[in-house]
């Protein structure tokens, strides 16, 4: 524990010595949920409800979605490719250290960063704009949100790691970074509410764990989920995140068979 | 002609880089079209719930969408890539090389790079302006189509001057990723008509980054939506970018000094 707990103060300190570069996006997550959110004020101008969210609602979900990618969509995978695919993984097969844990936890040092930039971003942006906000004051929703969320940063860890470790067979394992990203984007809810979609569409993209990233936290949040559907919810969580990790375990067993390196 | 030359010598060289990977080739191909289709669909959808957004119907609106997947992807497929590269090349000093060549650098930074794999997505992109001309209620002249040819013509002008302006600040700094980046960003709010902004910002995407001029102005030409006024700023605000922009980068030629020296 005490060696992560190293990584994770050097790359707190790494995140905080690029700061601009780290800034700088966090200025283009700003400028996304302006334009996300002038798109559904035009939408919900003179609207009561619209595929089941209120005005206030949407406002909520998309500054939640803001919030929610600061924490969950953080993404190691690159580093773990290139790690891979350069080599260097030699090095960590020769210490004591878990190779995707060591990446996970400096993931989580820009993580937490970015928490306190976005914080800050949305509470700008409350202070201009001052849009009309929905508050959970039911403790049980807001324990079962947390859960939610715990277990939605836990499907992407996997997620993540499982992509970047793809690289033992593509080189970088760019193309299915990029694509996965892209998947992510659109289907876990981060970018839009999935009610929106056509039904057929949305029902497909419920047998996929991505919505359980930021739809389903945030619907839990919004306190449009019966207790029901919040506890059958946090239950196909706990089994994507239980299917997953054993799907890492294997295809890092088998890539590690693959695996050469020169010149260590 | 020896430049058409050379452009055909770099492109082939892409293609055999680029499928080098196949996985790598078909998913980001697959990820792109995901994109596009998603967004599409998304904005169509939003329209089994209201009749119009910010006045405009649902096929005027997804010409919005449709046009800045045209020009956003003949960018890419044309010089962004190029540009983007700059960077990679000044610090590893292969920028060195590209000055010794009896050609312009602006042209060897700019084309050095052809993106093929968005020369397959032209195809949907090209598709889906028909479509989305399919759905507007209105006939369209030939003057507005021509309109709408030119200024997408003078709005990838103005992307090029904008991009050359972000290749010369790496001789200043070589940290202009999120540069880059943040320009993909402003140039994406231009999916959606700018009238759904507020006043500043939609004053800001006229005449400061302007996105609207690129995106919306063709868009708003082939609606009939655009005034003698707006053509003639779009065609000075080009001329005036290119020039500055020219300037700029010769200037910030001087200060490079090389990665290696």
């Amino acid at each position: 524990m005490k060696k992560y707990l190293a990584v994770f103060k050097l790359s707190w300190q790494n995140v905080l010595e690029y700061r601009v570069n780290f800034v700088m996006g966090r200025l283009r997550d700003l400028l996304f949920l302006l334009t996300v959110y002038f798109l559904w004020t035009a939408v919900f101008k003179d609207k009561g409800v619209l595929f089941g969210f209120e005005s206030q609602q949407i406002t909520t979900y998309v500054l939640g979605a803001s919030l929610i990618s600061a924490f969950v969509f953080d993404y190691a995978m690159d580093r773990i490719a290139e790690d891979i695919s350069r080599g260097d993984l030699s090095v960590f097969l020769t210490k004591p250290i878990n190779f995707v844990i060591y990446h996970q936890v400096r993931r989580l040092a820009s993580t937490a960063v970015s928490i306190i930039l976005v914080s800050g971003g949305l509470l700008l942006f409350w202070i201009l704009i001052r849009p009309p906000l929905f508050l959970q004051k039911n403790p049980a929703v807001i324990i079962f949100c947390l859960l939610s969320l715990s277990l939605a940063f836990m499907i992407f860890v996997a997620v993540d790691s499982i992509v970047g470790v793809t690289s033992f067979w593509t080189v970088y394992a760019y193309g299915p970074r990029f694509f996965l990203k892209l998947l992510i984007d659109f289907t876990s809810g981060r970018l839009f509410p999935l009610s929106v979609l056509p039904m057929v569409l949305f029902r497909l993209i419920g047998f996929l764990p991505f919505s359980y990233l930021a739809f389903f936290p945030l619907n839990v949040y919004l306190g449009r989920l019966g207790f029901k559907q919040m506890v059958l919810g946090i239950l196909i969580q706990v089994v994507w995140v239980l299917m997953l990790f054993v799907l890492l375990r294997l295809i890092w067993r088998r890539g590690l068979r693959l695996y050469e390196a020169v010149g260590v | 002609m020896k430049y058409l030359r050379i452009y055909k010598i770099l492109a082939i060289h892409n293609f055999s880089t680029l499928i080098h990977s196949r996985l790598d080739f078909l998913t980001l191909i697959l990820g792109k079209l995901i994109r596009m289709g998603f967004m599409f669909i998304w904005i169509l959808s939003i329209f089994n719930f209201i009749p119009s957004l910010v006045g405009y119907s649902k096929g005027q609106t997804l010409l919005f969408f449709a046009t800045f997947n045209l020009i956003d992807i003949l960018v890419q497929v044309f010089f962004f890539r190029g540009f983007w590269f700059i960077q990679k090349w000044v610090k590893q000093g292969e920028f060195d090389r590209i000055l010794t060549y009896p050609i312009n650098p602006i042209f060897t930074t700019a084309f050095k790079i052809t993106d093929w794999m968005d020369v397959i997505t032209l195809v949907p992109a090209f598709g889906l302006v028909f479509y989305t001309t399919g759905l507007l209620e209105i006939p369209l002249s030939f003057i507005n189509i021509a309109l709408y040819v030119f200024l997408i013509v003078n709005g990838i002008i103005i992307a090029f001057a904008l991009n050359l302006f972000m290749a010369a600040t790496t001789f200043y700094t070589t940290e202009t990723r999120n540069i880059f980046w943040f320009y993909r960003d402003l140039m994406s709010t231009g999916r959606f008509p700018p009238e759904i902004f507020s006043n500043p910002l939609r004053l800001f995407f006229t005449f400061i980054m302007p996105v609207a001029v690129i995106i919306a102005f063709p868009a708003r030409a082939l609606l009939g939506l655009l005034s003698l006024k707006g053509i003639l700023y779009a065609l000075s605000l080009s001329s005036l970018l290119v020039y500055l922009s020219l300037r700029f980068w010769k200037n910030s030629l001087k200060r490079y000094s090389s990665a290696s020296s």
